[in-house]
């Protein structure tokens, strides 16, 4: 009879047995070394500013768009596409483009936005102005401004395509520019020059970038008659504060990096 | 060769107290710090750790990073690392000086007396189930089916340019005369003088019913284009309605509407959910009205 007490193991056993004990407080520990170190990642993230992070290109934004990238695919990709670009035909912006409707497109707003959302109806959400339906009898339902005749929002879709440089007729731009500078109370949001707030999120008018649509006069018109009012839902609450800050830097890396390449294209 | 013999205090099959010792301490320390990691860290804790998504904690309640940010974005334009320490300080105090007053506030029940505080504290609530109902984005499918069941709320804003004619009562017949005449095809541009000018070139139908009256737009919203109206008596006066030009409203497709239809898909998921929600309310308070008002 191998070995010798009764009830006792063999040496080969009990090291088996060994090894199997030992590589399971092994992973214990390392599983739990690796808990406290995404721990401490996770709350070095939260600390830090989020523009600096971005700045950065280190180790923590990297592990951050890894994770943001998750948490855009949940969150965010039913509107604005697995790619980010978004969809002209129901107004969801691009964010992939350099162009930011509210902000400069700063990691921090962008956060904002993924916390509170615009339009969103949460008390902190981005919810400054909304585009004015011009076609209907009351435009506006805060701000008392009167309807524009179909022929005024001709000549106000002119005087747009004037300011990016693609009005045919400009009598008609003419006349539209004094319906958008007075009247129509146009330039209120969009300014003078018609390139917009972006503290109000109102769109710059004079540039390439559209978010309704392309520079077609029939979306222009659309968009004055029956006016905009996006909106974007916000995770907080929902979302933890490092998922919607791993979100903003995911999102801010696309942009950038879009920028990044157009620098070193021109 | 016989086996080694493994000391007792390690073979499981014997019953030793330094193993037994052993297990039982690692087991208290693991329990111990699950069950403090779970005590620090849940939601009303009392703690001296200030949470990494917070910048302080005033009687427990955090104040978040976020905010903190929002607020130096808000005062002066910038981020909280390139801010000074003077900013930081002033937004600091400013946020803990507000969550302050707001624990008062709860302190005081204000919302039980101040009508400002509870017209805001209705508006939050209802805010807050509108906001739960446009978290999810309706599937594409949603809103196909949405738009099918409302397809007559989705048309272009009916035009019209329409030349209003005034006679007096007592020129009923040369009215007959006029409409006659245009019905024959002579220029409108003739009549200027009996022009009402209450219309003037294109007008939305909202905007010409408004300027023309109820049942004056309705004579003209049936006149196709060169279409004349015998003379109307309204207002004191009978007139011929002139119609240049009548577009009349035409269903969009889908993908024209789809921006509206998202708009009416939010406000319909609203409106449900917050009556839902006032439902609910209703059915857990306890309300008891007073007999002469049951």
């Amino acid at each position: 009879m191998a070995g010798g007490a009764s009830g006792s193991l063999s040496l080969e056993l009990w090291k088996t047995r060994r090894r199997i004990v030992s590589l399971v407080v092994l992973a214990a520990v390392a599983g739990l070394a690796l808990w406290l170190a995404g721990r401490r990642q996770e709350a070095a993230l939260l600390r830090a500013d989020a523009d600096q992070v971005a700045a950065s290109n280190g180790a923590l934004l990297r592990s951050a768009v890894r994770a943001g990238a998750g948490v855009y695919r949940q969150g965010c990709a039913s509107c604005h596409g697995a790619q980010g670009r978004g969809d002209m035909s129901a107004g969801v912006p691009d964010l992939t483009d350099a162009d930011w409707l509210y902000g400069r497109g700063l990691a921090q707003e962008i956060e904002q936005v993924a916390e509170h959302g615009i339009r969103s109806h949460r008390a902190k959400a981005l919810a400054l102005a909304d585009m004015p339906a011009f076609a209907l009898p009351a435009p506006s339902s805060t701000e008392r401004i009167s309807s524009l005749s179909p022929r005024d929002i001709a000549d106000v879709t002119e005087f747009i395509r004037y300011l990016g440089g693609g009005a045919q007729d400009m009598t008609a731009a003419a006349r539209g520019g004094l319906i958008y500078q007075a009247r129509g109370a146009c330039f209120d949001c969009h300014g003078r020059d018609g390139r917009g707030d972006s503290a109000v999120g109102a769109p710059n008018l004079a540039d390439a970038t559209w978010l309704y649509g392309d520079r077609k006069r029939e979306s222009i018109a659309r968009s004055i008659a029956e006016g905009r009012a996006g909106v974007c839902p916000g995770g907080g609450g929902a979302l933890s504060a490092t998922a919607l800050r791993q979100v903003a830097l995911y999102i801010h890396s696309r942009s950038s990096s879009r920028r990044a390449g157009a620098d070193r294209g021109s | 060769m016989a086996d080694r013999q493994v000391p007792n205090w390690l073979d499981p099959t014997q019953g030793v107290s330094v193993r037994s010792l052993t297990l039982f301490c690692l087991g208290a320390v693991i329990g111990l710090a699950v069950a403090g990691y779970a005590l620090f860290t849940a939601k009303g804790t009392s703690t001296l750790y200030v949470p990494p998504d917070a910048i302080a904690l005033v009687n427990q309640q955090p104040i978040s990073r976020s905010d903190f940010a929002a607020q130096l974005r808000t005062l002066y334009d910038t981020a909280p690392g390139q801010a000074t320490a003077e900013q930081r300080r002033k937004v600091l105090n400013d946020l803990i000086r507000e969550e302050l007053f707001v624990q008062r506030a709860k302190e005081l029940d204000v919302g039980a007396v101040d009508p400002e505080v509870r017209q805001a504290m209705v508006g939050a609530v209802e805010q807050q189930a509108a906001a739960d109902a446009i978290t999810s984005a309706p599937t594409e499918a949603k809103l196909q089916a949405f738009f099918e069941a409302h397809r007559g709320n989705y048309a272009t804003e009916g035009v019209m340019a329409v030349r209003d004619l005034v006679f007096p009562v007592a020129a009923a017949v040369q009215a007959g005369e006029t409409a006659q005449a245009l019905r024959g095809g002579a220029d409108v541009a003739r009549f200027t003088a009996r022009d009402s000018r209450k219309t003037e070139g294109e007008e939305f139908y909202f905007a010409a019913k408004i300027h023309l009256g109820p049942r004056l737009f309705e004579a003209a919203r049936a006149l196709p284009d060169h279409g004349v109206t015998g003379p109307l008596a309204e207002g004191g006066s009978l007139h011929v309605l002139y119609m240049a030009q009548n577009r009349r409203p035409m269903p969009l497709a889908y993908a024209e509407a789809k921006p509206q239809v998202l708009a009416d898909y939010r406000r319909q998921a609203i409106d449900r959910l917050q009556s839902g929600n006032e439902g609910f309310l209703r059915k857990r308070a306890n309300v008891l009205v007073a007999k002469d008002l049951r």
